[in-house]
């Protein structure tokens, strides 16, 4: 009878952990970065490699210092903050398989999507997930009232903001009839997405926008689009693409001796770059105009927030500190500020990335940002983490302001959704 | 004793259940694969399956066996090659792109221009490896064997 009873402690003390663990193990269920203390997760999905690399690799860094100074101070309300960063390598598959991995991770409340495409694949899930995104500058995150956020400015509105800035320096040059532009960037869902709402824009305006120009993302010679915007007539030309894109459009052209009489400008934010683009090749970049939703250049360094990266990077150069490391600091205090608004409302328990997305649409006008972007724009009508852009010229290797916060149209809604 | 068996048996039963009914299959095209540079690029690589959840999101992962790193991969974890949407019927066909082919299998590093680094094609050793397709939503999976074969010896 002993042995009996033995047996069948030994068949439940064998079996259920086992059944158990395997269940777990088969439904996902075991603890995937779980925090003993309180913690909120912030996930960062971003290019370390590739392309957009120029934008991710500096916009990580400024996320990583500001979290690892709320973190420093005790969190927010005494949650800390869970940075999760994945290299996504350019690859929008291994960004979904990501998220797949890491969605259900300890109170994940944001998903950072560092590229155009992440956004367009996961964003179905995210709101499933109740888990909302943070794009770069994609305006359908507006067109479509999709759960999520743009970091600033859109790029269609940033384009809108540009071709007004075009009618006023033609006006200024006194050359009299329209002003024809070009528009030449990648072909991706990021290189066309400036004339959706844009184009519509340019439409109203005095101004003659040629056919746009699109070449394959890692293209080294621009030539033959250049020259056929140089042949249509162009006075203008917009550059796309992260940088050293831009920059490399730039070489074509100086080489091409077309920069005298063309004005280049770069609507979409990503160069040419203080760190690439401006420091390799300034003579070649000299004298293109950048918008930007962000400080850059000189401007950069000077601001009091370059302390963070003085105190976390003490062996990495001021010089180094790029616009988009601002980006991250921004966006990070966005997520610090939504935290505050949120947790006046619910409990830490009843904290998830639906309630957080309605903190953030409290933030119209915000101070948080201190400047880093144009004011803080969020709403309970407007996914847009800013309305309006700065302007720069690069001259004599350096990007030097030349105007204040400018508002952007909204281009965005010139569009028609589907 | 025969109820304690019996009860397990019914627990068994109630806690897999999800994975008897409706089951996922999928399978990859061609099956075997060379590690043939640059003609692995042109060479589609397809993966389809059914059974899953209508419209949900489709991971393809390839499943990393213990000592096979890929840079920015953390150790167990397993890095995805495509991904798809279902269809209403919750069937899915997709295929691994190039940028996929050079990240994963062929481990290229980029140069400071963010152009792949041709010179550092440094491909996983050939072998059995497993692809693992998962349901975003439905957390239905079908592993599928796939064999990487050695590039051909040039002449």
């Amino acid at each position: 009878m002993k042995e009996i009873k033995h047996r069948k402690t030994g068949f439940v003390a064998v079996a259920l952990p086992v059944l158990l663990g395997l269940y777990l193990m088969l439904f996902g269920l075991t603890s995937r970065g779980e925090c003993a203390e309180k913690a909120a997760s912030f996930l960062c999905l971003a290019d370390y490699t590739g392309p957009v690399a120029a934008i991710s690799v500096p916009l990580v860094k400024g996320e990583t210092d500001y979290f690892k100074e709320v973190n420093a101070r005790g969190g927010i309300n005494g949650i800390k903050i869970n940075f999760i960063n994945i290299d996504t390598r350019y690859n929008v598959a291994r960004a979904v398989s990501a998220y797949r991995r890491y969605r259900k991770g300890h109170k994940v409340l944001v998903a950072d999507f560092h590229s155009t495409p992440f956004g367009k694949a996961l964003g179905r899930d995210t709101k499933r997930d109740k888990i909302f995104g943070l794009y770069p500058g994609d305006g359908e995150v507006q067109g479509k009232d999709l759960p999520g956020f743009n970091w600033g400015t859109t790029y269609q509105d940033s384009f809108a903001a540009c071709l007004d800035w075009i009618i006023k320096d033609w006006k200024e040059k006194g050359t009299g009839g329209r002003p024809k532009v070009g528009y030449l960037s990648w072909d991706s869902a990021y290189g066309r997405e400036s004339l959706r709402g844009g184009k519509e824009y340019a439409d109203t305006l005095p101004l003659t926008l040629l056919k746009p120009e699109f070449f394959p993302v890692g293209s080294l010679d621009h030539t033959v689009y250049l020259q056929r915007l140089a042949k249509n007539g162009a006075n203008y030309i917009f550059i796309g693409g992260v940088d050293p894109t831009p920059t490399n459009i730039m070489k074509d052209a100086y080489r091409m001796r077309i920069t005298k009489n063309i004005q280049f400008i770069n609507n979409s934010f990503w160069g040419p770059t203080k760190s690439v683009g401006v420091r390799m090749h300034p003579e070649k970049v000299n004298n293109v105009v950048r918008a930007s939703f962000f400080i850059v250049g000189e401007e950069a360094e000077k601001h009091p927030a370059h302390k963070l990266w003085l105190k976390h990077r003490p062996n990495e150069p001021i010089s180094d500190l790029t616009g988009a490391y601002y980006i991250g600091v921004a966006l990070a205090k966005d997520f610090e500020a939504g935290l505050k608004v949120a947790l006046k409302n619910v409990s830490y328990e009843d904290l998830d990335g639906e309630v957080l997305a309605d903190a953030y649409k409290q933030l119209t006008g915000s101070p948080h940002r201190e400047g880093l972007t144009g004011a803080c724009a969020f709403s309970p009508t407007n996914h847009r983490g800013s309305m309006e852009v700065k302007f720069y010229r690069i001259e004599n290797g350096k990007i030097n302001r030349i105007s204040d916060w400018v508002k952007v149209p909204d281009a965005v809604s010139m569009h028609k959704w589907d | 004793m025969k109820k304690m068996i019996s009860t397990f048996v019914v627990i068994t039963v109630a806690l897999f259940l999800p994975l008897l009914v409706g089951c996922a299959t999928s399978k990859i095209s061609p099956a075997k694969t060379s590690l043939d540079f640059p003609g692995i690029l042109k060479t589609p690589v397809e993966i389809s399956g059914s059974g899953f959840k209508p419209n949900e999101t489709v991971v393809v992962d390839l499943v990393l066996p213990a000592g096979v790193e890929i840079p920015g991969v953390e150790k167990g974890e397993n890095v995805g090659l495509a991904f798809a949407t279902a269809d209403e019927k919750g069937d899915f066909s997709t295929k691994v792109d190039a940028s996929a082919k050079l990240n994963f299998l062929f481990r290229v590093k980029w140069t400071p221009m963010m152009k792949p680094d041709f010179k550092t094609l440094n491909p996983i050793p050939p072998g059995t490896y497993n692809i693992k397709v998962t349901g975003m939503e439905s957390g239905k999976s079908k592993t599928v064997p796939w064999e990487i074969l050695p590039a051909p010896k040039k002449k």
